[in-house]
């Protein structure tokens, strides 16, 4: 008998492709968001992974410098007073191919020489050791890469490194990254090669070293030189997955979004592929099979649509996983870390993950239909033909529930913590909330608009039936609306976000040209410090800035500490969000610190307060002067006056200049000025007050592409849950449509109908989703991103966007409702009739 | 001639081509197929300077390095004898490989022209223990080098060093992770000259051969330390050096060297390169050293060796013929030579059986020495 009601139950599906077609791309869509994202970041870390497994043997930890190189002289004296260590030395830059400059290579440095003789297989059969050490600009790529850049074995291939385009011959093709071999984007090079190329003589980025069991890594760290530091693997993999959490967490919270709005859908289609059915459950019945018998099989197809749906779903969400990979790629590479992310990791672990909660939420999602549908009354076999037995809309129901999602959201607002996972519950529940309100504001407002006088026929013919009929629909405007109230909300974050950096850019930015070491190494180490008194006599410059960024250490860790020498000029550039101006500058020079707003957040600290940093004398308490906005670094920074820095730390480079012109002086001239007393050697890298804006505004907007992909995807999923729904509205009512048509409506009175519920439908749920998308904005503001990030900005509402949006989401329903009306007016109405 | 510099290129050679795919891919490789590619290989040894006659040898400088030519190394086995008469046998060895004839300039301390192995190992006869290591660096910031000037030979805390000329004292250090050892070296019998004068050709082809001298017996004394327990030592040792640049002809498949120091002040070394079909190479050399430093050449046709035991390594499977019979009837000797410890097998980069024996005639020890044995399967 199972097996007869499983035939009749797939019978009707497969004579109904549409609805079996929706009901699958629903689910499917909804996963595949959900496994891009996670495809996405697990690629991320992988790829993390492959950037940090040594290349040249196994390794428990890394000496790094606290800032900037380490110096190989230094090297060799702790290599001669540890002599049984295996220390595997490294440098590592950025050169891109001169003919293609948008592609840029990691090239590391390896020394070959220092691999165990038990070390993995990296570089790959055949490789030729000695070519690879005696051939200035040797290089082995791996093979994922070299297909991609059409490289073969002795291809020589012109790369560019600060002192301009360079030959490397590739001697060796290692195997791809999956299969052990060096990560992708990665130019593998002898160390000596690779300092020749980066311009690195005399410098390592770091050490490798594996620390066998008997020895503490604290006694090999007493050893370094002042400004080393010992991590070990675990530490430093676990570090760069900490920066980005918040980045992690914000994009999982996207894609749950679009697996809710995707759940309405399945919502959706299984409740008209029951309510369909009813008359067939009806005679089922009838037949004798029991409630039981009918729910499991009714949960069995749910299942297998699921299942199917989400092995589809897993299909595209690897293919939009690759489009987002390169967006996501740029941003953890210009945030966060060095990492060439360029393949999709597929795990199946994840995999199955993924297709567990894509089929959990598809029957969580039928489920209700289906227990609804197994009550239904063996009497409908007296009335057969695609009825509808109404659930009536329980209006009072849905306010309460909204209410109920409400109250959850302000207590989870209300909870004192800084954690970003009730953050974003609370901005679910908002959104929920205001979810189950769009089928009872539909009806409502219907049955409002119904009252009116003198309204057209077709028009009353429409809202009457949506006030009656207006559950399914209210479903799909109910989709809409969270998909359209979620951009919205996004769309005035983001330009929020954008409008406080370009002012706070625009504020700090004060000098005219900024003056930067390249990359490459300085035969002076103190080459902007020197150069910033050279240039401080030229007529054209008006006065200099410079800064001194450095680690410090304080009982909390490491922290970012930024020591500035300003002139007058420069002071106003800092924008102060607690403390006086007047009294910061006042004390500047007295031990006093200035901590960014990230940094206050973090660690709980305000004005008065104070931040104790280790110095060579032991731990200094420097008291807060004041906390000021930045946007640079989400994990903050203390700054200091460069005479109170010089009075506590060790002297260091700059690491920029702010140069101001003259008076009378245009940014052009001062650049030339500049250039020229740069002299040759072209080892500085200026840039105009302009280009350092735009470039990091676009690092900005870089930032946040991936952010508005996934904002189209949801986008997506809500579009194809409106045609479902309407199309499935449009199912139900063909009957009605028909007898309209028999009773003498004209095809465009027909079409008017139609289109006007669908009109009503997308009205109220975009004119609903502009107040939520504000509400939500100011959560994500207020809420998310202060928890993120410890950034707080300026609410500036984009509402030529804001209307776009709206109009969008009632252009879409409009379009959605295209091909069911024309169905709807298309139908013979005397076949329809004929089978009632 | 072809002999050691077998053994030098089973040394550099598997560091240059098969010892990169071993030690890359971690897995084992045919050594002498990957060595005999880059032997064959003769390009790259354009522009260093070939062997291709007799060299009037001056001391104390051609102690020290030749970079002029590819390759080069010292070589330095013995006998020791510590607290309560515990016997102990030692192998220390530096190699030096060019990477190049001339110094490529470059602003790079890493551009470095040579490399330097070296291959350390303790033989505890009475623990039946084998401590064996290698390092290899290039010789870039004072971290390794083959000094030019003087005899000394590098790598970090390794050392071997010529410290007094006058008296021919040499002086060498090294560790492993659980035996470290300090001797001094004077040599007690006068050095002799390999081949012809030193010119140990290695086939009829110009410039296929090497300069190759030994010190048949040096007195040895100093400190050895295994597991943390140290004891002073004395006995004595043989050294070797070669260098040279061109590369080993076809036909080969390995060679089975030794010296031996016997008690009566005689010495005996010999190396016998085996041909790919299992014969001995003509080109097989030996010597057979007085008690008062003379020497008399011992041709392929000699000596003959025999196997007698043979052992397998549990780590590579490789069977080694660790006892031999060895015959020189011009010279009225009939030897067994059986290995103190049948485990003296390198397994590192480079795969190869280098251990101490003891020289039997019959029931009567004779005295003790040094086996080399490459190209098993």
């Amino acid at each position: 008998m199972n097996l007869l009601l499983l035939r009749a139950t797939a019978r009707h599906l497969i004579h109904h492709p549409w609805q079996l077609g929706l009901a699958l791309l629903g689910i499917a869509l909804g996963v595949a968001v959900v496994c891009a994202v996670q495809l996405t970041q697990a690629s991320a870390r992988q790829a993390l992974q492959y950037a940090q497994r040594s290349l040249v043997g196994p390794s428990t930890h890394r000496i790094e410098a606290a800032e900037g190189t380490l110096d190989e002289q230094a090297f060799a004296a702790l290599a001669q007073q540890w002599p049984q260590l295996s220390f595997m030395p490294g440098v590592s830059g950025d050169v891109m191919l001169a003919d293609a400059p948008s592609q840029r290579l990691q090239v590391i440095g390896v020394d070959p020489l220092t691999a165990s003789g038990t070390a993995d297989a990296r570089l790959g059969p055949g490789f030729d050791l000695l070519r690879f050490l005696d051939t200035p600009g040797a290089a082995l790529l791996n093979a994922d890469t070299a297909a991609r850049l059409g490289v073969v074995h002795e291809a020589r291939l012109r790369v560019r490194g600060d002192d301009g385009p360079v030959e490397v011959t590739i001697v060796g093709i290692a195997p791809a990254a999956r299969d052990g071999g060096p990560a992708d984007d990665m130019l593998v090079m002898d160390i000596a090669s690779a300092q020749e190329l980066l311009g690195m003589a005399g410098h390592l980025g770091a050490i490798e070293v594996a620390l066998p069991a008997g020895l503490r890594a604290a006694d090999l760290r007493a050893s370094l030189p002042v400004g080393w530091r010992l991590v070990s693997n675990a530490t430093r993999l676990g570090a760069a997955r900490e920066m980005t959490r918040a980045f992690d967490v914000n994009l999982t919270a996207l894609s749950l979004l679009a697996l809710l709005v995707g759940m309405f859908l399945i919502y959706n289609t299984s409740s008209f592929l029951v309510l369909q059915r009813q008359p067939l459950f009806a005679r089922l019945r009838a037949l004798g099979v029991s409630r039981r018998e009918l729910l499991v099989a009714l949960l069995s197809e749910a299942a297998v649509l699921g299942l199917l749906g989400c092995l589809a779903g897993l299909a595209i969400g690897r293919g939009i996983a690759g489009l987002l990979l390169a967006h996501v790629a740029r941003t953890i590479n210009d945030l966060y870390y060095r990492a060439a992310i360029t393949e999709v990791a597929t795990s199946p672990a994840l995999l199955a993950g993924i297709a567990g909660l894509g089929l959990a939420a598809t029957l969580a999602a039928a489920l209700p239909p289906m227990l609804a549908a197994t009550r239904v009354s063996v009497m409908r076999v007296a009335r057969p033909g695609p009825g509808i037995e109404r659930t009536p809309v329980h209006g009072a129901l849905l306010v309460r529930l909204a209410g109920a999602a409400w109250a959850v959201a302000a207590l989870l607002l209300a909870l004192p913590t800084r954690a970003l996972v009730p953050g974003f519950a609370a901005l679910f529940a908002c959104l929920l909330g205001a979810a189950c309100l769009v089928p009872w504001l539909l009806t409502r407002s219907a049955r409002a608009l119904a009252r009116r006088p003198a309204l057209a026929p077709t028009t009353l013919l429409a809202l009457r039936a949506l006030s009656m009929h207006g559950q399914r629909a209210g479903l799909a405007a109910a989709a809409l609306m969270v998909a359209c109230a979620t951009g919205i909300a996004i769309t005035v974050m983001v330009a929020s976000f954008r409008v406080s950096v370009a002012d706070w850019l625009s504020t700090l930015l004060r000098a005219d040209v900024y003056v930067s070491l390249t990359t490459r190494a300085h035969d002076d180490s103190r080459r902007l410090a020197t150069f910033r008194r050279h240039i401080d006599t030229l007529p054209e410059v008006a006065a200099t800035s410079a800064v001194v960024r450095t680690t410090a250490r304080t009982a909390a860790g490491p922290i970012s500490l930024l020591a500035y020498d300003l002139p007058a000029a420069a002071r106003p550039g800092f924008r102060f969000i607690a403390g006086e101006a007047a009294a910061v500058w006042a004390a500047w020079d007295e031990d006093t610190v200035m901590i960014t707003e990230p940094y206050a957040w973090r660690h709980g600290l305000a004005p008065g307060d104070s931040v104790a940093i280790d110095t060579a004398a032991g731990p200094v308490a420097f008291r807060i002067s004041a906390v000021y906005r930045d946007y640079a670094s989400e994990r903050g920074s203390v700054a200091m006056s460069h005479r109170t820095y010089l009075r506590h730390f060790p002297p260091r480079d700059d690491a920029g200049l702010g140069v101001y012109a003259a008076p009378g002086v245009g940014a052009a001239r001062l650049e030339q000025a500049l250039r020229a007393a740069m002299g040759p050697a072209a080892d500085l890298r200026l840039q105009s007050n302009a280009s350092l804006r735009a470039l990091s505004l676009a690092v900005f907007d870089q930032t946040f592409a991936v952010t508005d992909l996934l904002r189209l995807l949801a986008l997506g999923v809500a579009f194809v849950g409106i045609v479902s729904a309407l199309l499935a509205q449009q199912m139900e009512r063909l009957t009605d449509y028909a007898l309209m048509r028999a009773l003498g409506f004209r095809r465009d009175e027909l079409l008017r109908v139609v289109l006007s519920q669908t009109l009503a439908a997308g009205a109220v749920a975009a004119t609903l989703a502009v107040p939520v998308g504000l509400v939500l904005a100011v959560l994500l503001i207020d809420v998310i991103n202060v928890r993120s990030f410890g950034w707080t900005m300026n609410m500036h509402v984009p509402w030529t966007r804001v209307l776009t949006a709206w109009g969008s989401a009632i252009a879409a329903a409009l379009l959605a409702a295209a091909l069911p009306a024309w169905r709807a007016v298309h139908q013979a109405p005397a076949s329809i009739l004929r089978n009632d | 001639m072809t002999d050691r510099r077998r053994r030098l290129w089973l040394g550099l050679g598997a560091l240059a081509v098969a010892g990169g795919v071993r030690w890359w891919r971690g897995q084992a490789v045919d050594a002498p197929s990957g060595v005999a590619a880059v032997l064959r290989d003769n390009e790259r040894n354009a522009g260093f300077a070939r062997v291709e006659g007799p060299r009037a040898f001056e001391f104390p400088r051609d102690h020290a390095a030749h970079p002029a030519f590819r390759h080069e190394w010292w070589y330095v086995t013995g006998h020791l004898r510590g607290d309560e008469a515990r016997e102990f046998g030692f192998q220390m060895t530096f190699f030096r490989y060019a990477l190049t004839p001339r110094a490529i300039e470059s602003p790079s301390r890493w551009r470095a022209r040579d490399l330097v192995l070296a291959h350390f190992a303790v033989t505890d006869v009475a623990g039946q223990r084998f401590h064996h290591a290698t390092r290899r660096a290039r010789a870039a910031l004072g971290l390794a080098g083959a000094d030019e000037a003087k005899p000394c030979l590098w790598l970090k805390d390794w050392q071997l060093a010529l410290t007094d000329a006058d008296a021919g004292r040499w002086r060498f250090t090294a560790a492993t992770a659980h035996a470290a050892l300090t001797l001094t070296l004077i040599p007690t019998k006068p050095l002799v000259l390999q081949g012809d004068a030193g010119y140990s050709r290695k086939s009829d082809a110009p410039g296929n051969a090497s300069h190759y001298y030994s010190l048949p017996r040096l007195a040895a004394s100093g400190e050895l330390t295994l597991n943390h327990a140290t004891q002073a030592v004395t006995g004595t040792a043989w050294f070797d050096r070669e260098w040279g640049t061109s590369a080993l002809g076809d036909g080969q498949s390995g060679w089975d060297w030794f010296a031996l120091q016997f008690d009566d002040g005689r010495e005996l070394t010999f190396y016998r390169l085996r041909r790919l079909d299992g014969s001995p190479d003509p080109h097989s050399r030996g010597l057979l050293i007085a008690a008062d430093g003379s020497a008399q050449p011992l041709a392929a046709s000699d000596v003959v060796m025999t196997p007698v035991r043979w052992w397998r390594s549990p780590r590579t499977r490789i069977r080694y013929p660790v006892a031999w019979r060895v015959e020189v009837p011009r010279a009225q000797l009939n030897l067994t030579l059986q290995s103190r410890l049948d485990a003296q097998e390198w397994t590192g980069d480079l795969r190869y059986w280098e251990g101490q024996v003891e020289v039997r005639d019959g029931n009567t020890r004779l005295g003790l020495g040094y086996l080399e044995m490459t190209g098993y399967e």
